[in-house]
């Protein structure tokens, strides 16, 4: 399924930050894992994965080290980074309101009762 | 590790990389490290390709979703931009800065040194109109004086001229006496036209430049003025060579159209230099004067003496020994017009060509003080407006300094605004700290001028009533109450009468001289220790006269 642009855009920081607090990861590696675990509904276009990935790296959310891989090889890896872990979890919770509040408008549930 | 790499990636990707990276257009290093990042995507994502046609077509299509080669560099150029420390941004902004700033000086030197100023005033003639009195040209002493100097015949090396110092003629030597009258007599067509001149009512030069000249007061010529000088010395000399030859009525008659001619040279806002060799010229008659009373004035009769002071009086009683600065006012103006470029965007400012051309070189210096000032020069000299307004201002509080005697001047105690102004001249513009002439000393030139000339009068006064009483008077009001004397002749230099003593020899006559004290008739002295009449300390002593 294709996103629009600007719909994607604020989603993908706060995906690529979410599968990196579950280990460090290279660029490829990185966006086999989000196609793999939205079971392909969301794909980062190659174009923006490594500009994403820079931009958080330069936020300080993210941190990059090069390493040798399982196959021998230098990969960069990237791992979240604890500024990157507090803005995940504001983010997360932005979006499960968001989510709630656009659920409620296209009448596919309800307010949970606190 | 990258090599392998590369060799097993399809050519379209190599090349589709590299082209990203070169697009990058970003620090080296910077761009291998992401270059090799790539080569892992791709060497990843084409890891479980069998066959070669399979890679190809899998690498196209990774092509394909990274997108357009110039906005994925852009894109990482951008990213890796946010990445860099702060104070690498900061070191890379600062070069920003430099060179912007470098970009804007170079600019701006351009426009500063494209400026050119814009000539709108022919000075040359306003000042022509200016010295000129309503009068027609036969009353003008200056043709006569023009031709004096044009058929003026020196003898004398320039480096004789100290054999010429006015002196007692009987200490002359034969070789000098020689020299002085050769000079006086092969020069007498000269002379005689300086008293043909004296005798016009006016004198108003008129002032050229040499032919192909630009119009500018800088350039105007006036050679003359050495000539006007050994002209007035040559009158003198006969003078002292008739007194010494017993025509004493002669000898006064000499010298005082040495004096007259002096006198005229003055004319109405002429340049200065004009002023002060006019004054030089005078005072070189009155010391002539002094001199022929004291070697001659027991030979004079009371008759030739009355004649004398009587003649003397008539000559500097209208006479305004006041400094004129008009004419050097007109001098400024004309420098400012072309030394300055026209206002343009922003303020006018210096034009160096003008400055290197025509400001002597000795102002500068030859290494190069203008380098010492560019800074001022460049960014902060005052512009054409700023400077005009501060000449006018100089000029307003110097005239009325030239108002003032020097002991009035020194009473105020503090800086006069003239004072300021000239300081505020000397640290702010360049140009006019240059140009302007010292003028406290010369209006301190004038008050001595016009003391030294009310002092000869005095002495022939006080001469006149000995020879007519037998006597020396008591003290100066004798002479004004005998007619002798209009007034008593106030010091400049005290405000109060010239100091008048009998002695046991005579009398003495004098001001209280440069340092404004009375040292009770001590004689002030030059640098070289040699009894002066305006020297340093010492007390200008009119009379006795000295030997120097």
């Amino acid at each position: 399924m294709k996103f629009e642009r600007e719909l994607l855009k604020g989603v993908a920081p706060v995906v690529v930050l979410e599968i990196l607090s579950r280990g460090k990861m290279y660029g490829y590696e990185l966006s086999e894992a989000l196609e793999q675990r939205s079971r392909g509904i969301l794909t980062l276009g190659r174009g923006t994965l490594y500009p994403l990935l820079y931009n958080l790296e330069a936020k300080g959310l993210i941190a990059a080290e090069w390493e040798e891989s399982k196959s021998a090889r230098k990969r960069r890896y990237y791992s979240i980074t604890s500024s990157g872990k507090a803005e995940l979890a504001a983010k997360k919770e932005q979006w499960m309101a968001l989510q709630q509040g656009v659920n409620l408008v296209f009448g596919l549930g309800s307010l949970s009762p606190a | 590790m990258e090599k392998k790499c590369l060799s097993d990636l399809p050519r379209v990707a190599v090349e589709y990389i590299d082209s990203v990276i070169k697009a990058m257009k970003y620090r080296r290093n910077v761009r291998i490290e992401v270059r090799q990042e790539l080569i892992d995507h791709f060497a990843d994502a084409l890891a479980d390709c069998k066959t070669n046609d399979e890679k190809q077509k899998l690498a196209e299509e990774l092509i394909a979703e990274f997108g357009d080669v110039k906005l994925l560099g852009t894109l990482l150029r951008r990213a890796k931009k946010r990445c860099r420390p702060l104070w690498r941004t900061m070191v890379a902004r600062a070069f920003q800065l430099v060179g912007v700033l470098f970009v804007l000086l170079v600019l701006y030197i351009g426009w500063f040194f494209s400026g050119k100023p814009v000539i709108t005033t022919n000075y040359l003639e306003v000042l022509n109109r200016q010295v000129r009195p309503v009068a027609d040209d036969s009353q003008n002493a200056w043709p006569f004086y023009k031709q004096a100097v044009e058929k003026y015949v020196q003898y004398e090396a320039n480096e004789e001229r100290e054999k010429f110092d006015f002196r007692n003629p009987s200490t002359l030597s034969t070789e000098e006496r020689g020299f002085v009258q050769k000079s006086i007599s092969g020069n007498q067509q000269s002379l005689d036209l300086i008293r043909q001149g004296n005798q016009r009512p006016y004198y108003w030069p008129v002032y050229d430049v040499q032919e192909g000249q630009n119009p500018e007061l800088i350039a105007i010529s006036i050679p003359h003025l050495k000539e006007y000088r050994r002209l007035a010395e040559l009158l003198c000399w006969q003078g002292l060579l008739s007194a010494e030859a017993g025509r004493l009525d002669k000898a006064f008659q000499e010298v005082l159209e040495s004096y007259s001619f002096g006198k005229h040279l003055r004319g109405q806002h002429t340049m200065l230099i004009e002023q002060l060799v006019a004054i030089a010229l005078e005072a070189m008659s009155t010391k002539t004067l002094r001199i022929v009373l004291s070697e001659y004035g027991e030979h004079i009769d009371a008759a030739i003496l009355e004649a004398a002071r009587k003649r003397f009086e008539a000559e500097i009683a209208d006479e305004d020994f006041t400094a004129d600065f008009d004419g050097e006012k007109l001098f400024i103006y004309d420098e400012i017009q072309r030394s300055f470029t026209q206002s343009r965007i922003g303020k006018s400012h210096l034009y160096i060509k003008r400055l290197e051309q025509n400001v002597p070189a000795l102002a500068f210096g030859a290494q190069g003080k203008l380098v010492k000032h560019w800074f001022r020069i460049l960014f902060t000299h005052p512009g054409k407006e700023e400077t005009l307004k501060m000449s006018e201002e100089f000029y307003s509080a110097i005239k009325a300094n030239a108002g003032k005697t020097p002991a009035e001047i020194k009473l105020l105690g503090t800086e006069t605004k003239a004072d300021k102004i000239e300081k505020e001249i000397f640290n702010d513009n360049i140009f006019l700290g240059l140009l302007m002439p010292a003028f406290n000393a010369v209006i301190s030139r004038t008050y001595r001028n016009r003391i030294d000339s009310e002092a000869t009068l005095t002495v022939l006064a006080i001469l006149e009533y000995q020879k007519q009483k037998g006597v020396l008077p008591e003290n100066l009001n004798v002479l004004v109450e005998d007619g002798l004397l209009k007034e008593i002749p106030i010091d400049p230099f005290s405000d109060k009468p010239l100091v008048y003593k009998k002695t046991d020899g005579g009398f003495t006559l004098y001001s209280v001289g440069l340092n404004f004290m009375d040292d009770g008739g001590t004689r002030s002295k030059d640098s070289h220790d040699r009894p002066a009449l305006w020297g340093e300390g010492g007390d200008a002593v009119f009379w006795p006269v000295t030997d120097s």
